[in-house]
């Protein structure tokens, strides 16, 4: 007896000290890139709304479905009769505008150059006519970063793909690691150095553990097909094959070259909607319009469902017969696309999506903590920092400060580069990360704490720019918006002043770490103080 | 107004918050109510917020609802208590109060 209760705790401590230690270096290895991930991707909760407001001069009303998918039709019979496909995405309260993409029937002469991809159009839902507006990722960069990281294919994927797993390792070694989850849940003390770090990084990852588990594993499963191809490879002849069978894809037919004028299409929406119990489309794709093999294919959309990937129904384009429908999804299917469904977060009204944004901020608070504390933890007074200290520090600032200066100069460059510009949109991308990188670098000459201060108040300062920016170089400014009765544009504006504002308050708490002593603060919150050194 | 389980679930954590022994002796507002009776007060007011969320967003999204909004109230929380616990408390007693409004305007006919 004896024996063993002297081993067990000893056992007990080598475990948490492992898992400490896997913890630490697996979180701070990753650390930089979860944290952009964690940060542009709590950004694209709200990707939609970004890219309206980088698109200022389309101010659209909305219209039903089925008045946008007709418009879209009559525009695309004037503009593409004869294409192979027209892939129409429908608008709804987010997204107002459609957009449409057409694909070209391919050359019959196999010598005859491929015709040139057609790039997206953006139309009016009210009158089918097109839209013209300035040239912009929108907030579809910040989305495509978040998982993609601006490397080409496939390495970018697999890079976040390991990242991922390195999330999911520190937040199940942290929790073993974390000694007092329940004494220390409310606990979160000022000006206390290392402490007050390990506070912050504890109440954020602790408050919000169910987030960070659900959005780090769905993250990673999104994407395991990639990651994980075997199962696929070894059950099914091809890709196309096991999407057949998993999602219920029909093959597409060949086009027959006889004419047959195209059905119209919004009694086919009021049927699917019938069929999904109210649900609506989000895509429209009609292959072969105008010959008698033109099918019409719905895609139902994922607002107000847990699962991301809805079913679809396929109409005869010439009599609006169904053709086809998708099954009903078998369990395997169903529980990946509510994964997918409960990591994006479409089916989410403003209040959930909200949650979501900022729970998403606590995981970046959390990743941005962590990496703080790793350098806070081995700095020794009086003592040189180490090299890797220093290297960790100067990633800590480029990471921490230095990105949300490259988001906002992503924004400030879509006001301020000319609206004609050739490769505007490419230009606005290059902005972000020469501006995230330069000032990183540029950061490196000036003593740490100066860094950090310098750098948090440059993101204060562009933040802060961004809605001034706006009503001078646009019609939608706070005021003139907010009389329209347009709400996007002043709570972007809102929402721009508060992350500038808590840019601004974290560089003026690393100018004046003295600023509040601790003894100070004994002085004035003696009853506090006092429980917090007891404890 | 679709927020009654986060006004809920804030109250309910100001609840567990003030059974920890390092809030109850340095926070100013007297008389504390006992810890037993604050846990229980706790549970029935986070069942509610519970209840309310799957009410309000459905049997799928409710739960994803509560959850989420626990950890954000959560997290607001925190953040008070560590910079104006009373008032932290007392927002608490507001929250509730505001959620009980919004109960029965809506349970109105």
């Amino acid at each position: 007896m004896s024996k063993a209760s002297k081993t067990a705790p000893k056992a007990a401590v080598g475990v948490r000290q492992s898992m400490a230690w896997i913890h630490g270096w697996l979180g701070l290895l990753a650390g930089w890139i979860l944290f952009a991930m964690f940060l542009t991707g709590t950004a694209s909760y709200f990707r939609p709304e970004i890219t309206r407001w980088m698109q200022p001069e389309i101010e659209l009303r909305p219209v039903s479905t089925a008045t946008a998918a007709s418009t879209a039709v009559a525009h695309l019979q004037k503009l593409a009769p004869d294409a192979e496909q027209w892939f129409i995405s429908l608008p709804d309260a987010r997204t107002t505008s459609t957009r449409v993409f057409i694909r070209d029937r391919p050359n019959p002469d196999p010598n005859a150059k491929p015709a040139p991809r057609r790039s997206e159009l953006r139309l009016n839902p009210a009158t089918g006519e097109a839209l013209s507006a300035r040239d912009t990722r929108g907030g579809e960069h910040f989305y495509r970063f978040h998982f993609q990281l601006q490397i080409p294919h496939p390495w970018g994927r697999w890079l976040a793909g390991l990242c991922a797993i390195a999330m999911l390792t520190a937040i199940i070694s942290g929790v073993i690691t974390h000694k007092r989850i329940f004494v220390d849940f409310f606990t979160l003390r000022w000006s206390k150095g290392q402490r007050s770090w390990l506070d912050a990084h504890n109440v954020s990852a602790v408050v919000a553990l169910p987030f960070h588990a659900m959005i780090t594993y769905t993250g990673l499963i999104t994407l395991v097909a990639m990651y994980m191809p075997w199962p696929v490879v070894a059950n099914y002849k091809d890709m196309s094959t096991f999407e057949t069978a998993v999602f219920g894809a029909e093959p597409d037919a060949e086009a027959t070259g006889r004419f047959a004028a195209l059905t119209p299409v919004a009694p086919l929406i009021a049927q699917a909607s019938r069929q999904w119990d109210g649900g609506s489309p989000a895509t429209m794709v009609v292959r072969y319009p105008n010959d008698a093999a033109a099918t019409i294919s719905l895609f139902q959309n994922s607002k107000d469902r847990l699962n991301a990937r809805g079913g679809s129904i396929v109409f005869s384009g010439v009599d609006g017969r169904q053709l086809s429908a998708s099954p009903s999804p078998g369990p395997a299917a169903e529980t990946a696309g509510v994964m997918l469904g409960l990591h994006m977060g479409n089916f989410a009204g403003p209040v959930l999506r909200w949650t979501y944004f900022l729970l998403g901020l606590a995981g970046t608070a959390m990743v941005g903590t962590g990496l703080v504390l790793w350098t806070v933890k081995r700095k020794r007074p009086n003592a040189a920092p180490f090299f890797g200290l220093r290297l960790a520090e100067r990633l800590n600032v480029g990471a921490i400060a230095c990105l949300p200066v490259g988001m906002a100069a992503y924004l400030l460059a879509n006001r301020l580069l000319p609206v004609a510009l050739p490769a505007r949109a490419d230009i606005e991308v290059s902005i972000m990360f020469w501006t995230w990188f330069g000032l990183a670098a540029v950061a490196c000459l000036r003593p740490i704490r100066r860094a950090w201060t310098e750098t948090l108040a440059i993101g204060a300062a562009a933040f802060l720019a961004l809605p001034i920016v706006n009503a001078l170089t646009t019609t939608r400014g706070f005021f003139t918006s907010l009389a329209k009765g347009d709400m996007l544009f002043p709570a972007f504006d809102l929402a721009m002043i508060a992350t500038g504002a808590l840019l601004a308050f974290a560089s003026w708490r690393t100018a004046t770490p003295s600023a509040r002593p601790v003894r100070e603060r004994a002085a004035t919150r003696a009853p506090l103080q006092g429980a917090a050194d007891a404890a | 107004m679709q927020l009654e389980p986060a006004l809920l679930s804030y109250a309910g954590l100001a609840c567990l918050a003030l059974t920890t022994t390092r809030l109850r002796r340095d926070i100013a507002l007297r008389p504390l109510p006992p810890v037993g009776a604050l846990q229980a007060l706790a549970v029935a007011i986070l069942a509610i917020a519970a209840w309310q969320a799957v009410h309000l967003f459905g049997p799928y999204q409710g739960p994803v609802a509560f959850i989420g909004m626990l950890a954000g109230a959560g997290l607001l929380l925190v953040l008070l208590l560590s910079r104006w616990p009373q008032a932290a408390i007392l927002a608490a007693i507001g929250a509730s109060v505001l959620a009980v409004l919004a109960l029965t305007i809506a349970a109105a006919p």
